[in-house]
């Protein structure tokens, strides 16, 4: 699989393409990948890094990733990522770009924001949220009853769960500067997918952690948005970028 | 778990049973059955294993196609995990484990496809010698094949069998159908693995090369043509070369579908109970019968009917003895979307096409959407043009649509896309969901997420239904709901992109604002020839030049003319169609040839728009239903007259449309001579009639016809006339021929002094 980023900061988008070139590649039902309103420069290695998480359903034994080259320690954690893939290229093994990580990212959906701020608790300072927004109606309810536009939208949902599509973006958006991604928890049966993922970012310096959703809470904020009515179509974030959120402390999990 | 399929013809019996004993003696826990297909030998295949796993299914066949004895052999096979291999194939006798390996990783759907990498085997070991062999003394002796012919064992699941519509059956002869299968497998989404060979050995056992026999070279290049010039993914699973049975419901003789396979199309109805639904619902599902060999299903949601009423539905859908299978569901909240969404769990089949109770579908509909996957395998859906009828006036208006982009849809104008006119595969539906929340709007609302998604919905370059509008129309009652909802789903996406590039979407949807271009133009009679019978009320009009020549004259049994020598109307008109060249405007023939005429159509004489020496016409009275119309316009064309149909609303409003007085132009210095308006167009005729033809004021008169809301009035206009005493005196002449009082105008018609 062959993995081509572009980004056009005036626009605001980031396209990642998935283009066949090895026999065992497979088609996903969308080859390009899109965040929109993204105005963060990406760096390539966290770039290579989520590009290979959302490549990895359909990569067979070759990744590579054209226009940049990435470090020995970002192709080790990518072949944890792809299982499948024998080959990481290309690779400059002197690279060394990620530097002492300082971000902390909370990524999640905006609706699941409130009880995710809520119930991770931080000593360590500063964590920046960061909402993303994708198909709107959700495929068991088959309603966008409570979903509304974040921060980023993206069609990454389409191809992967939830929660792989906001370490994907964490990566992206929080670059070289990256120390720790926070997620909502995944249900069980994803936990040793989170955890093989948190192990080959932990290669790189980076450290995974989940947080628990207040699921009563969520319900109930979703239900206040429904008894809106109309109100809920309304997205509450607009164009601007939202402050870093002061959190008292982290909990780990 | 696990059926081998080994299709063979006209094969020794000691290779097969070589290679059928090479996988009976393996360790393996999930080998069940072991199906030999003998496809059209010409000596039945007779092999004894004594092994109560291996059966032999013979299907007569004249034609050898590989491809085909392999889906025969799936079709017959219980396991849900297939193994396809080739008779001249012996398995190691230690790779029982790694076959385990490779049927439990496509089971669990992490490989699509598996397969292993041959060994070819010298000329000097023969099939038996190499099932005794040791795999060490074969793997020293034998050469490893590259990684590119795949058909030596490949493992699949059923599913993805059933996904891609198995190996196709245009294959013939052997060859190139291994690497289109894989090929197909890839670009579904799955993965493709070879095992690894020190695993999984197998080893190729020689024979004399088979490219001698009788049409082998052409039938391998037709095949490469195939796997070269499609590219699509879903092929629907055909018996094309043997004698397998069909599909048990297809009585038409048309289809050649295999049995036990999905259909290649859930046709997808949702209904809401009310007036007239039963009608209309039977007429859209019989528009689709018949097409692409009934290769499809059809389900009926129903929207939130009472208990009764849904009873009442499953009985009358009961009564239609359909070739297709026809399933009602239902929804018990009245809920478009939760309707829609109800089939698309409900679908069986690889697409779903959007249909509506009240629309009828053109034949060429499923064909020309089926063709779009065929150019662009990586199509999600696709969509066409439509023609709008009105049930109750008949009007019709032909919409092409546009290119579905995320550009058009957010900032296009006009109309785009029609719902009822889409065609999706079920797997992208079951990803992007009708959204119930919203009551009315959700298809627009389906169409900007999924262009938002990055997903390409084609333009089939076609008309594709017929869509009926009528008083319990849901786009005309809910259109105010639709507009809001549909402002409120490009806001929600506008905002989600950002304003940079929606100004980027706005600028590519003003470039790229223009209409597709609909192959199959269909003309306008031709259009309602398909409606209804009951549709529509209509005028049947012709321009009265063509009585000249089309009525042939009354004869009696031994051939003579009943004719009148000197008919009162041809007496009192003898310049009645006028000297000229061309057909004078208010020439109307003999009085005969009309009387035929009425006699066919009751009708009358007149115009058929506002405008300056339009030849009259025979207008029809009101014919109600499409029938009826057509019915009398097939009589007038016995009497050699070609009609044309217009729909009564459309002709009414053509004779309100008054006439354009500013394009009556006067050049400067010059009057025109006006007539007081006349409401016969005989009276028309008559006054010209009346004047000389050899005269210069017969040259120079015209005929005005101006619509209004009662009908059409004549007005005789002169030519351009220079000074006042040249004025005054035509005036005084065309009123004592014509008895008419004339006025003076100038440019736009406007009356000035003498």
């Amino acid at each position: 699989m062959k993995l081509d980023l572009k980004q056009d900061l005036a626009l605001g988008r980031l396209t990642l393409t998935m283009t066949e070139n090895c026999h065992g590649d497979s088609q996903p039902l969308v080859d390009t990948i899109q965040f929109n309103r993204f105005h963060e420069k990406v760096a390539s290695d966290t770039a290579a890094l989520a590009g290979a998480m959302i490549a990895s359903r359909w990569c067979g034994e070759v990744i590579e990733f054209s226009g940049f080259k990435v470090g020995s320690d970002v192709a080790e954690a990518v072949r944890l990522i792809v299982p499948d893939a024998r080959f990481v290229q290309p690779i400059d093994g002197f690279r060394r770009n990620l530097c002492e990580g300082h971000l902390h990212l909370l990524v999640c959906q905006p609706e699941e924001a409130a009880s995710v701020v809520d119930s991770s608790l931080s000593n360590r300072g500063l964590i920046r949220l960061v909402t993303w927004s994708g198909e709107f109606v959700c495929v068991a309810t088959g309603s966008s009853a409570g979903r509304i536009a974040g921060e980023i939208s993206t069609n990454a949902d389409i191809l992967l769960p939830d929660w792989e599509t906001s370490i994907g973006l964490g990566l992206l958006v929080g670059g070289l500067r990256l120390g720790s991604i926070l997620i909502q928890q995944p249900e069980e049966e994803h936990v040793r997918n989170v955890e093989r993922i948190a192990a080959a970012l932990r290669i790189v310096g980076v450290q995974l952690r989940t947080v628990p959703a207040r699921a009563h809470e969520r319900n109930d904020s979703i239900r206040q948005r429904t008894v809106a009515g109309e109100k809920e179509l309304k997205p509450t974030t607009r164009g601007k970028q939202r402050p870093p959120l002061r959190l008292p402390a982290l909990a780990v999990v | 778990m696990l059926s081998l399929v080994v299709p063979v013809r006209n094969w020794p019996e000691q290779r097969i049973s070589t290679c059928m004993r090479s996988f009976l003696r393996l360790k393996s826990d999930t080998l069940s059955e072991v199906l030999i297909v003998d496809f059209g030998s010409d000596e039945p295949l007779a092999v004894h294993s004594g092994d109560p796993r291996v059966r032999i299914v013979r299907v007569e066949a004249k034609v050898w196609s590989l491809a085909e004895a392999i889906n025969v052999g799936v079709l017959h096979a219980e396991g849900a995990v297939i193994a396809k291999t080739d008779a001249d194939i012996i398995i190691a006798a230690e790779a029982g484990p790694s076959l385990d390996r490779a049927v439990a990783a496509t089971a669990d759907g992490t490989t699509g496809l598996a397969l292993a990498q041959a060994i070819d085997l010298p000329e000097t070991i023969g099939a038996e010698e190499a099932y005794q062999a040791s795999s060490r003394r074969l793997n020293t002796m034998g050469r490893v094949r590259p990684r590119w012919g795949q058909g030596g064992l490949a493992v699949f699941s059923r599913f993805t069998w059933e996904a891609i519509g198995g190996f196709d059956s245009r294959f013939t002869g052997w060859g190139n159908e291994d690497n289109d299968f894989a090929e197909r497998v890839r670009r579904s989404g799955r993965k493709v693995r070879w095992f690894d060979s020190d695993a999984l050995k197998i080893y190729h056992v020689w024979h004399p090369p088979s490219f001698h026999g009788k049409g082998i070279v052409a039938r391998r290049a037709a095949n490469i043509e195939v796997a070269k010039k499609d590219r699509s993914v879903f092929r629907p699973l055909r018996i094309l070369h043997s004698q397998a049975p069909r599909r048990s419901q297809d009585k038409s003789g048309l289809s050649n579908v295999a049995p036990r396979t999905p259909p290649l199309v859930t046709i997808a109805i949702a209904s809401t109970e009310r007036k007239n639904r039963l009608r209309m619902l039977k007429e859209a599902i019989r528009s689709y019968v018949g097409q692409i060999g009934n290769d499809m299903e059809i389900v009926v949601a129903d929207n939130g009917s009472s208990d009764a009423d849904y009873e009442h539905l499953c009985a009358e859908l009961c009564k239609l003895k359909l070739p297709v299978p026809l399933r009602p569901i239902r929804v018990k909240e009245p809920s478009i979307p939760a309707a829609r969404n109800a089939i698309t769990d409900a679908a069986a089949g690889r697409y779903i096409c959007v249909a509506d109770d009240d629309d009828i579908a053109l034949p060429n509909r499923l064909m020309d959407h089926l063709a779009c996957f065929e150019k662009d395998p990586a199509a999600h859906g696709s969509h066409g043009g439509w023609i709008d009828f009105d049930e109750q006036t008949g009007l019709i208006e032909i919409n092409e649509g546009k290119e579905r982009t995320l550009a058009t849809l957010l900032f296009g104008s006009g109309k785009i896309t029609s719902h009822p006119t889409c065609f999706y595969r079920t797997d992208v539906l079951r990803r992007i969901r009708y959204d119930e929340a919203l009551a009315l709007g959700s298809d627009f609302d389906l169409a900007l997420r999924m262009a938002n998604a990055g997903l390409k919905i084609k333009h089939t370059h076609s008309y594709v239904i017929l869509r009926r509008f009528h008083s319990t129309n849901v786009t005309v009652t809910g259109l105010a709901n639709q507009v809001t909802n549909g402002e409120k789903s490009r806001f929600r996406l506008r905002d989600s992109l950002g304003s940079a590039l929606c100004d980027g979407f706005a600028a590519s949807a003003k470039a790229s604002d223009q209409l597709v271009y609909c192959r199959n133009r269909i003309d306008r009679q031709r259009i309602i020839e398909m409606l209804p019978p009951y549709a529509g009320v209509w005028r049947l009009h012709f321009p009265l030049s063509v009585l000249k020549t089309a009525v042939p004259p009354r004869t009696n049994g031994n051939g003579e003319s009943l004719q009148p020598s000197g008919s009162d109307a041809q007496e009192s008109d003898p310049d009645a169609l006028g000297d000229r060249g061309d057909p004078l405007p208010g020439a109307v023939p003999d009085y005969s040839t009309v009387e035929r005429v009425i006699e066919t159509v009751d009708g009358d004489i007149g115009s058929t728009a506002s405008g300056i020496n339009l030849e009259f016409a025979y207008v029809s009275r009101p014919l109600r239903g499409a029938a009826k119309a057509l019915r009398a316009k097939r009589r007038l064309g016995e009497l050699g007259i070609e009609a044309e149909l217009t729909a009564e609303y459309d002709f009414a409003e053509r004779s309100r449309r008054g006439f354009p007085w500013s394009h009556l132009k006067v050049p400067k210095g010059a009057r025109r001579l006006l007539s007081e308006p006349i409401n016969d167009p005989l009276a028309v005729t008559k006054a010209l009639a009346k004047l000389p033809a050899s005269s210069i004021l017969r040259g120079m008169m015209s005929v005005i016809a101006d619509g209004t809301a009662e009908g059409f009035r004549y007005h005789l206009v002169s030519g351009p006339l220079r000074g006042r005493e040249a004025a005054q005196s035509t005036a005084v002449m065309l009123r004592k021929l014509s008895a008419i009082p004339f006025t003076l105008v100038a440019n736009g018609g406007v009356a000035c002094d003498f």
